[in-house]
């Protein structure tokens, strides 16, 4: 199915010569496919679904804390309803004492990248880390707090995906798997989009509520190793 | 009998400023750390109103000045601008000992990675050692100092002030530069390169 050598070769497929691929076999082309088909054949569009969240852990006084910013932004994405919630964490397995916490607002998914090095913020690393995972998983959105530490990961990573970013949205609100990201700047409110997945926003603490904590709820783990060496000589 | 002779290699390092913003604090901090020899180049993208800025760099020690302008770059998000930027850095100062952006852009972390180059955010100060430069950046509840490998890109923390020496400098010509110039293709630059478009005003 779909090959259509024959058609692709004597140029005569109006699929084939829109770039869309054919996938009725003997290619009498797009009319005679039943309506939706080509579209849910449609193997070009992107199969990116779920929200990716970047939880934010700071180490103060050998107390761990998730920043508010990244338990407001799970709640904001339990809300939206967008497929599954991915989180992402960086340090030593002191984090683990964390998961219940993180379960519980939401997460489906924790991605802890292990590795006691990544307690301190490392830009690159931190930035290869979450494209490597976005790789893995494939979310539509990825959601960033724009703390100074978040506002300097949230671009790296998304150049390293190849994908556009919005930074401090003021609300986020999802039609399918499109991220529709509203900035406030000069008094006026602006609507923006991204046409590559997946879509990456950054968010202020403050800007969405906090969501109530799901106590008992349960999710999935998984250790992830970085084997880069974006780590900064920190003297 | 051997014998080991360690020596200082002295080089003269090459800065890029890219005016993003009032660019007083980033001559400062640059003219605290150039020593003899060294020279910075200051980069602006936009209109003709960035030349006053641009002057002023030159009166602080700025050896050259670059506009970046073209009709092809206008509608660019952070994507296509570190596009740009790239460009200029990889064609005009491939060697350059650091790029600094004189107010954090979300431009510069892109820059930095499509450049494969570490990134260093809210510098409050930079050092100058044998082995090459040291910033300390300010995370608000957090400091540290860093060694800075040659070729990164730097911003300084906003509100940072540092009086730079005006050093009488006569003014040159600012070198305009498009797309050609930067060998960019048009459909990779302004908004047939970006990736976010504003779609409607609430």
């Amino acid at each position: 199915m779909g090959g259509c050598d024959g058609c692709a070769s004597s140029g005569s497929c109006p699929s084939y010569s829109s770039g869309d691929s054919c996938s009725s076999g003997s290619c009498g082309g797009e009319k005679k496919l039943p309506p939706g088909m080509l579209e849910h054949y449609n193997t070009n569009q992107s199969t990116a679904d779920g929200t990716l969240v970047f939880i934010e852990v700071s180490d103060k006084g050998g107390v761990q804390k998730i920043e508010p910013v990244s338990i407001q932004l799970l709640g904001k994405a339990s809300e939206m309803q967008g497929g599954r919630i991915f989180g992402i964490v960086f340090g030593g397995p002191e984090r683990k004492e964390l998961y219940k916490e993180i379960f519980s607002f939401g997460v489906d998914t924790l991605y802890h990248v292990r590795d006691p090095r990544l307690s301190v913020f490392h830009p690159e690393a931190y930035a290869e880390s979450v494209a490597a995972v976005c790789e893995r998983v494939i979310p539509a959105t990825v959601l960033i707090g724009s703390t100074p530490r978040g506002a300097e990961l949230a671009p790296r990573a998304a150049a390293s995906m190849g994908t556009g970013i919005v930074t401090e949205c003021s609300d986020l609100a999802l039609e399918g798997r499109k991220l529709s990201m509203f900035r406030v700047s000069e008094g006026r409110k602006t609507r923006y989009e991204c046409i590559t997945f997946p879509q990456v926003a950054t968010v202020k603490e403050g800007v969405f509520p906090f969501p109530a904590a799901q106590e008992g709820r349960g999710g999935t783990a998984f250790y992830w190793q970085y084997k880069g060496d974006g780590f900064k000589q920190i003297l | 009998m051997n014998i080991n002779i360690l020596a200082t290699v002295y080089r003269h390092m090459d800065y890029v400023l890219f005016v993003t913003g009032g660019p007083d604090s980033a001559l400062g901090m640059l003219q605290s750390v150039m020593q003899e020899g060294d020279t910075f180049s200051a980069v602006a993208i936009g209109g003709e109103k960035l030349d006053e800025i641009l002057d002023t760099c030159i009166s602080a020690g700025a050896s050259e000045t670059y506009r970046l302008m073209d009709k092809a770059f206008i509608g660019s998000d952070t994507w296509a601008l570190a596009r740009t930027y790239a460009a200029f850095a990889g064609k005009y100062h491939p060697g350059a000992e650091a790029l600094i952006f004189a107010r954090y852009s979300s431009a510069m972390p892109m820059l930095a990675h499509l450049i494969r180059a570490q990134q260093f955010c809210y510098v409050a100060d930079m050092e100058r050692d044998d082995l090459g430069m040291i910033v300390t950046q300010d995370y608000g509840d957090d400091r540290r100092r860093c060694r800075v490998p040659s070729g990164s890109v730097i911003s300084l923390k906003e509100g940072v002030d540092i009086p730079f020496q005006d050093k009488g400098a006569s003014t040159s010509d600012v070198r305009i530069l498009g797309l050609e110039d930067l060998e960019l293709a048009e459909m990779s630059v302004g908004s047939f390169g970006s990736r976010v478009f504003e779609r409607e005003v609430c």
